[in-house]
């Protein structure tokens, strides 16, 4: 699970263009929300495209999104129970 | 009586040193065919949260817009009015390329919504919070010119008290090589983002004023020979050395009854589709700032050294049969 979070931290960092950050500045408990990195909701458009991309998931239920983006830790938890690839 | 229109500020990102007038004393030369922009500082100006959404021609239009407000002491413009060519090329670029890669599937919202001509001009709103006319015309050569027209009828009209007109495109490499093959003409390709504030008003200090914009797209070199009057004693002129961008201009100067001083500046800030913009900033900068850089002067037509400088005419050829002459005086 470490391994995918650090994955997912470079890959957020990546996909939002978060220039001035590394890795290790992104707490994976944080909210990514309103706190924490203070993304919005295009953001969260970008991770959903990420998603489907880097591990075959399509979010099927537009519900989830707030628990599953919750944090880097709630997105690694959801992406290891279901990816595609 | 119609309003004049006063030239507030003009303000550029180019291939010379950004948001200043350092090519005046020291242009910087560039070797090949194409050059990029050289970027601006958007520390302080953009903040990072929002930076990190803008691709270059985006935050080149907000240095630019926000450097000639700032310059020109108004906040708040009634219009903005921009002219580009090719809208957001890099944006659209990385979008196409992921449609083809990706498919349908997997498209990045933030580059498709960032892809279009007007997201220039509504970025600009967006970011002043602007709610006034907004318009962006993408007329090839002519997209500054066009929006200039607007802006100009508007002011003189009195429908608005003031206007951030500008011109923006940007040059990818892989645009520049297309460039080089579907536009021969060209000669020195490179990227403009050029701002400038209108206003009813005239501001502190010199007061420059568009006196005349004019378009047409069935002017033979005769006709545009006819309308450029002995006031007309110096041209700022859209050439750039090639015989086939040059030999229109060659036709219309030698229908001209008295010798006239032209200048010249693509190869200095390069071309693109927003290229006769930076006419408009070579014009009312040389005006305001009283200068006549030598390497400017492509044909000395006996306009004096030292002599006071009273207005300049701008001369873009767009293809074919379209023209623009622009107007610029010193009041």
């Amino acid at each position: 699970m470490e391994e995918l979070i650090e994955q997912l931290k470079a890959q957020i960092i990546e996909v939002l263009n978060l220039e001035d950050m590394t890795p290790a500045d992104i707490d994976a408990n944080a909210p990514l929300f309103g706190e924490g990195l203070g993304l919005d909701s295009i953001d969260v458009l970008e991770l959903i495209v990420m998603l489907e991309k880097e591990y075959g998931i399509r979010l099927s239920n537009p519900a989830e999104g707030k628990a599953i983006f919750a944090s880097v830790a709630t997105i690694a938890d959801y992406v290891s129970k279901n990816r595609k690839k | 009586m119609a309003n004049r229109c006063y030239i507030r500020s003009v303000a550029q990102v180019s291939c010379q040193q950004p948001l200043c007038d350092d090519w005046l004393s020291a242009p910087l030369s560039h070797d090949g065919s194409y050059a990029g922009a050289v970027e601006p500082q958007t520390r302080g100006v953009i903040s990072p949260g929002d930076a990190r959404r803008m691709g270059k021609i985006l935050k080149r239009t907000v240095c630019t817009a926000y450097s000639a407000l700032t310059s020109s002491g108004i906040e708040m413009p009634d219009a903005i009015v921009t002219g580009t060519g090719m809208g957001c090329m890099e944006n659209s670029e990385k979008f196409l390329t992921d449609l083809v890669l990706n498919g349908e599937h997997c498209l990045k919202p933030t580059l498709f919504m960032q892809s279009t001509h007007n997201t220039i001009s509504s970025l600009v709103a967006i970011t002043l919070k602007c709610h006034g006319y907004n318009n962006t015309y993408s007329h090839g050569a002519l997209s500054f010119d066009s929006a200039l027209l607007d802006a100009w009828l508007q002011l003189r009209s009195g429908g608005i008290a003031s206007a951030l007109v500008g011109a923006h495109d940007e040059v990818t490499p892989s645009l520049a090589r297309i460039l080089e093959h579907t536009h021969p003409e060209y000669a020195f390709i490179s990227e403009t983002s050029m701002a400038a504030v209108l206003s009813a008003e005239a501001g502190e200090g010199p007061a420059v004023v568009v006196e005349d914009v004019r378009m047409a797209n069935n002017w033979t070199a005769e006709d545009v020979a006819a309308y450029l009057g002995d006031e007309d004693r110096v041209i700022i002129a859209g050439t750039n050395g090639n015989a086939l961008n040059d030999e229109p201009y060659a036709r219309v100067l030698d229908a001209l009854d008295a010798p006239r001083t032209v200048l010249r500046y693509k190869h200095v800030f390069g071309e693109n589709f927003s290229a006769p913009a930076m006419a408009f900033y070579v014009g009312a900068t040389l005006l305001t700032r009283q200068a006549m850089p030598a390497f400017l002067v492509e044909k000395d037509g006996g306009h004096g050294a030292g002599a006071p400088l009273e207005s300049v005419t701008l001369l873009n050829h767009a293809g074919l049969a379209a023209w623009s002459v622009v107007r610029l005086r010193r009041l």
